[in-house]
């Protein structure tokens, strides 16, 4: 199939065996996105996908069979307008980790070369392939070998931190969630002591911290890039400059001091109780 | 405006340093002061353009703006008639071709020296030329030797890039 028309939608690179749940679990977190908005590039077998709609939610499940790191299947998921790409760490085709990770880097090589600006989210399985992603530019990488290896070393030192991390991502059994919102314009610029005070007033809500560097990164690079021209002073424009080139996209920074500086394109992250 | 007022003026200017217990040659200067003033928000001097006046902020402020290679604008620095600064000196030796555009903050008046009439003045009173045009080379001679160490900060930073 081809979907040329589709916008704004999620491509899921890859494949895995609890799809249905991964699936799942993205409708329920983001309850803006709907099935019919979400294209599976992979190779397994259409039947296995057309299973996956025999659940309701899943029914307008989009699906292009094909080499997920391959420009034309990624084309006919017309990756060019979408709002972001997640390629799954896909054991498929093959279970070593080098074959696995070198697709995920090919495959955001491709997006980025279709279009810079589509956030590439890529799951990679050997964190030694890290470099390669962000040299792809790779907007945001999940180590989930190396996730679950620290839960395990933090659960030997502290009791029930598995269940604190695994609550906070699942809302299984509280009505809470991490969540990121934006910040007021009127913050920017100002501490993050006197931000912390707007939410005083709000017992549903719990500041964590803040992200910075989040949305287009091209965008945000090519500001800080003009931003870092702005002083007649070289041995400043050397500094600024090199700060553009160690920019980091989408990085948290929890529990900041009280007189931390609120930058553009930040986002506030919260503990909020659901529906608050 | 008394001539005491911008004698006094003249003589805190640090271009006018060696001129400043001499008050018949700060007289003589001043006959080829103009006064000019300029209302808020008017450009003085405008970045890339070729001038050939000298600016004495009298009263007033000015906001030095440049622009960066993307073509953004940015504010250099504030200046205020009491920091006794003056812009546009090098207009007095040799055509300027504007580094910076410079706005009045506020309703401004500037004394203003011309290079032309500078001139004339060299040719019939070295003697007050001279340690002008002195201040104005030291000016040069300092930012060429900034030039040279921005240069060797611009250097060092690409021998780092490569090497890292």
């Amino acid at each position: 199939m081809e979907y040329k028309k589709l916008k704004n939608h999620l491509i899921i690179c890859g494949w895995k065996e609890d799809m249905e749940d991964i699936l799942l679990d993205i409708l329920r977190v983001a309850p803006d996105t709907d099935a019919e908005n979400i294209v599976i590039v992979s190779n397994v077998e259409p039947e296995r996908v057309e299973a996956l709609k025999d659940r309701p939610q899943l029914k307008g499940l989009k699906f292009v069979r094909g080499d997920y790191f391959a420009e034309t299947s990624l084309l006919r998921a017309n990756a060019k307008t979408a709002k972001k790409v997640l390629i799954l760490a896909d054991t498929l085709e093959s279970n070593a980790p080098s074959e696995v990770d070198s697709k995920t880097v090919m495959t955001v090589l491709t997006v980025k070369a279709l279009c810079k600006d589509v956030y590439v989210c890529a799951e990679i399985l050997d964190k030694k392939y890290e470099s390669y992603l962000r040299h792809a530019q790779c907007d945001e990488i999940i180590f989930s070998r190396e996730f679950s290896r620290r839960v395990l070393a933090n659960t030997s030192a502290t009791n029930g931190m598995s269940h604190i991390i695994y609550e906070l991502l699942s809302q299984e059994k509280s009505r809470s969630r991490i969540v990121t919102h934006p910040i007021p314009s009127e913050y920017v610029g100002k501490t993050y002591g006197e931000f912390k005070r707007a939410f005083q007033g709000e017992p549903q809500r719990i500041l964590l911290g803040i992200l910075e560097n989040t949305g287009s990164p091209n965008r945000i690079k090519m500001e800080s890039l003009r931003e870092a021209q702005k002083t007649s002073d070289v041995s400043q424009l050397i500094i600024n400059l090199q700060k553009v080139k160690e920019l980091e996209v989408n990085r948290p920074y929890l529990l900041p001091d009280d007189t931390y500086t609120i930058q553009k394109y930040s986002l506030a992250i919260l503990l909020e109780r659901v529906g608050a | 405006m008394k001539q005491e007022e911008i004698l006094q003026k003249l003589s805190q200017i640090a271009l006018f340093d060696e001129l400043k217990e001499r008050e018949a040659d700060l007289k003589r200067l001043l006959d080829i002061i103009k006064i000019k003033s300029y209302p808020k928000g008017a450009v003085i001097i405008r970045e890339g353009d070729i001038g050939s006046e000298m600016y004495i902020v009298y009263r007033g402020s000015v906001e030095i703006q440049k622009q960066t290679r993307a073509g953004d604008t940015y504010t250099v620095v504030k200046l205020k008639a009491e920091n006794n600064v003056f812009f546009g000196e090098i207009a007095l030796v040799d055509d300027d071709k504007r580094s910076a555009t410079v706005i009045a903050l506020e309703d401004s008046e500037f004394l203003v020296l011309n290079k032309e009439d500078f001139l004339k003045l060299g040719k019939t009173n070295p003697e007050i030329a001279l340690p002008i045009t002195q201040a104005i080379a030291r000016i040069l001679a300092s930012r060429l030797r900034k030039t040279t160490m921005d240069m060797l900060t611009i250097f060092d930073a690409l021998v780092n890039e490569i090497q890292s």
